[in-house]
Formats: structure tokens, C-alpha cells, sequence
């Protein structure tokens, strides 16, 4: 196994061109998963010194997120706001925190990744570098199943990005998981609405460790938008009926699928009935 | 592969497979046995060491990432104004029942008491929310880092 470690994006992006090679980003999860994941044939790229990879920044009116900042880094960042506060708080403990990124969650792609709920309640981009060039995929197309991303083998996952405008919306998280701290979601549900006046102008809606992938449905969000509260409230029922059929949970060692779709449902009727 | 790192700070230098926990080098290599191992998969923070000034759990920390780094264990904080009222707090409150948690504890209060984060009793549940306790004794353990605290400040005004 030959490790490298390079210190700029170019470098990097040429190695993993020319190499068949792992990318180490926090370790968190790779050292979990080294016996299964890694051989001795496996060559091992660092992305830890590239220090464009940690950067937080908005330009333009959109928010960076570098593929290598880690959960404390969102955690302390003053450029983003509350619901990510509440969702890395309620991810690991601080010690992990300090180490495991942003980019690691997302490529990791489990079902109940929590940042991965987050980026898809955001309509994030993920930017996907090569040699060939740089392209951007939407977070939705990006992950295709559990464990499961489009990222090839000569590309490197560098920064998401969103709209900052979207810290003007009003948010709601909740992670159901066996203890706050170190413990991964049975399931998570977030909620995103933009008011005007007395009328839910936008709604977003995101469930996860509920189907292979976080579930969103731009057509039902698309449904309910720019209706009055009331109406929204008056409709939950229907609401939770047409997410019903997207809820596809499995039996683990966390959970159970009949739980996890109680609940989800159970949220989202608490979430348009109490919150908005 | 070649490592080398500040260890307590002294240069070190290991030659080992990269990807070997970090924990695991320390207690084996060099004998650090106040790095304690408990599920080797970064759940119970017994292994808790401060790579650069920050906390990290070593048993999921690959040696190859502490390359050129300093690491600080529990052994080499022992002449810290931190150390000696975290150890006069957790002896006053009998925070130590079977000590194997006890490092990692002492290791993220120091990095709190650094950082001059008062520990309130929401901030301790966070901050002690990776290090396990089994005998359970959370309590006796979070009225000793209260305790500690007191005694650091007022170590810290009086400058003794």
C-alpha cells in the first residue's frame, strides 16, 4: 500500500487519475470499514492537507461548503445557520466531530447519513472534480443507493453548494436515534417552509433512513405550495397519504420498518399541523 | 511507513502500517497505557488524546494522520495547572470509581478547561457525550469537572 498525501487539489486529482486509489478524508468510517474496504494492491489518497477542500465561504450569493470541513468546522462556521446546528449537534460527539467530514458523510451515502438529508432538504450541488474537468450534480442525483454515489473512479467529490438565500426559511429537525449522542438515525425528518404573510409560500419536506435514499418529492412539495396555513393544516391527512407510497424502511439492528414509517408519518402530520 | 510525531513533546518515530489505529501504536509501540482501549471503534472515548490541540478519538485515528503532528496524552499533562485541579476535583468528588474511563475524561476536560469553556451542566453532557462511563457514575463524574473548574480559576486569579 503506498499512501500519498498531496497538498493541492491538481496534484491530488492527478494521482487519483492515475491510481487506483481510496480516498481518506476524516477516517472515521474508513477505519471501521478498512478490513473490507482496503488491501495491500489499494493505494491510499489524503485529501486531509488540501486546504481549499476545508473551506467555508459564500460568493455570490451561494453558499461553499469544502468536500473536507469537518463537522465542527459547520458547527462553528458563522457564515451558516441554525439547521445546521441542529443537525451536526445531534451527529457523534465532539471528538468525532473534530475529525469526520462533510465529504465523507455524503460518499459514504448510508441511507440515514444525516448532512445527506440536510444537503437534500437544501437542493444542494455537489461539485465533482477531475482532470477532465469540473461538473455539478444535483445531491439528489448523485447518491443512487444505500453505500451507492455516481462518483468515478478518477473524480474527487471537492464542495457542495446551495443557495444562501435559504437562511431566511424557517426549519424543523428531528432525529429519532436509540441515545442523542454516537448513535445513527433510525430516522430523521426535516422540514423547510418560506412564509409570506399568512402563506406557506415554499415547503420542503425530507425523510431519511425511510428508503434507499433520502425521499423528497418536488411534485408533492410543488402541491402544497402557496396555500395558507389553514390549508395546509386541513390537508395534512392527504399530505402524509401521498408520502405514504414513498416510505420504504427495512428490518436492521436499529430499527424496524413498521416503526420507522409510524413515525416518520407521525412527524410529518406533527411537523404540518403544530410547526408551520 | 515511516511516522513521525511529537509524542508528550518528544519526537518519535515509528515505522509501521499507516493505517494502524492510533491508539494502538501508542499503547503497544510506546507503552502509553493511560491510552485506554474499550471498543476500538470510536463509541467510548477511553482512548480520548488532543492531536494539535484537539480532541480526537485514537482508536479510529489512523497513525498516518499524525504524521509531523504533536499528540498529547493523559501522561503528558500531568504538570498542567489543568491536570492538578482536574485531579483534586475528581478526588474531592469521588468521580473515579474503577478509572478506566477516567483518561479520556481528563483529556477533553483539559481541552475545556484550554478553552475556557465553563462546564455548565448542558456543556459537560455535551462535551462528555463520546466518553462512556461503566460503572455509570456520570454524576459524581460531572460534580468532580465542576469542582475542578472552581479550583482552576481560582488557582488561575490567585496565579499559584
Amino acid at each position: 500500500m503506498r499512501i500519498f498525501s498531496p497538498v493541492t487539489l491538481d496534484q491530488a486529482l492527478l494521482l487519483r487519475s492515475e491510481l487506483k486509489c481510496t480516498v481518506l478524508s476524516g477516517g472515521t468510517d474508513l477505519m471501521l470499514k478498512k478490513q473490507f474496504l482496503l488491501s495491500d494492491e489499494h493505494d491510499l489518497l489524503m485529501l486531509q492537507k488540501i486546504e481549499e477542500l476545508h473551506e467555508i465561504s459564500v460568493k455570490d450569493g451561494i453558499t461553499h461548503i469544502g468536500a473536507c470541513a469537518t463537522q465542527t468546522d459547520i458547527l462553528e462556521s458563522s457564515l451558516l445557520w441554525g439547521v445546521f446546528m441542529d443537525v451536526v449537534s445531534c451527529m457523534s460527539c465532539p471528538s468525532i466531530r473534530n475529525l469526520a467530514t462533510i465529504g465523507g458523510n455524503i460518499c459514504n451515502a448510508s441511507p440515514a447519513g444525516d448532512l445527506i438529508l440536510l444537503m437534500s432538504l437544501l437542493d444542494a450541488n455537489v461539485v465533482v472534480q477531475s482532470l477532465h474537468g469540473r461538473k455539478t450534480i444535483k445531491i439528489h442525483d448523485f447518491i443512487t443507493g444505500p453505500g451507492k454515489t455516481v462518483l468515478k473512479e478518477d473524480e474527487l467529490l471537492t464542495e457542495f453548494c446551495f443557495e444562501d438565500s435559504l437562511r431566511s426559511y424557517s426549519y424543523f429537525y428531528k432525529k429519532v436515534g436509540t441515545r442523542k449522542a454516537n448513535a445513527l438515525s433510525k430516522l430523521s425528518f426535516a422540514g423547510a417552509a418560506k412564509y409570506s404573510g399568512n402563506t406557506v409560500s415554499d415547503i420542503r419536506i425530507a425523510i431519511g433512513a425511510v428508503a434507499p435514499v433520502v425521499v423528497r418529492s418536488a411534485e408533492i412539495e410543488k402541491l402544497f405550495s402557496n396555500r395558507s396555513r389553514q390549508e395546509l393544516n386541513d390537508s395534512s391527512y392527504s399530505i402524509s397519504k401521498l408520502y405514504e407510497k414513498y416510505l420504504k424502511p427495512i428490518d436492521d439492528q436499529r430499527s424496524n420498518a413498521m416503526y420507522r414509517k409510524k413515525v416518520s408519518l407521525n412527524l410529518l402530520k406533527y411537523y404540518i399541523e403544530r410547526v408551520i | 511507513m515511516k511516522i513521525n510525531f511529537f509524542l508528550n513533546h518528544i519526537f518519535c518515530t515509528v515505522d509501521t502500517d499507516p493505517l494502524r489505529s492510533l491508539a494502538d501504536v501508542l499503547r503497544n509501540d510506546f507503552n502509553q497505557t493511560d491510552v485506554k482501549q474499550g471498543c476500538k471503534e470510536g463509541e467510548c472515548g477511553a482512548c480520548a488524546v488532543l492531536i494539535e490541540g484537539v480532541t480526537v478519538h485514537s482508536c479510529i485515528y489512523p497513525v498516518v494522520m499524525a504524521q509531523d503532528k504533536k499528540i498529547l496524552t493523559l501522561s503528558g499533562i500531568l504538570d498542567t495547572a489543568e491536570y492538578q485541579a482536574i485531579k483534586k476535583g475528581f478526588s474531592d468528588a469521588g468521580s473515579v470509581q474503577c478509572g478506566f474511563c477516567t483518561p479520556g475524561i481528563v483529556i477533553v476536560c483539559y481541552d475545556m478547561f484550554k478553552r475556557n469553556i465553563k462546564p455548565s451542566r448542558d456543556m459537560l453532557m455535551e462535551h462528555l457525550s463520546g466518553n462512556l462511563c461503566r460503572c455509570t457514575g456520570y454524576n459524581s463524574i460531572f460534580k468532580g469537572v465542576e469542582l475542578a473548574f472552581e479550583y482552576y480559576k481560582k488557582n488561575m486569579v490567585s496565579g499559584g
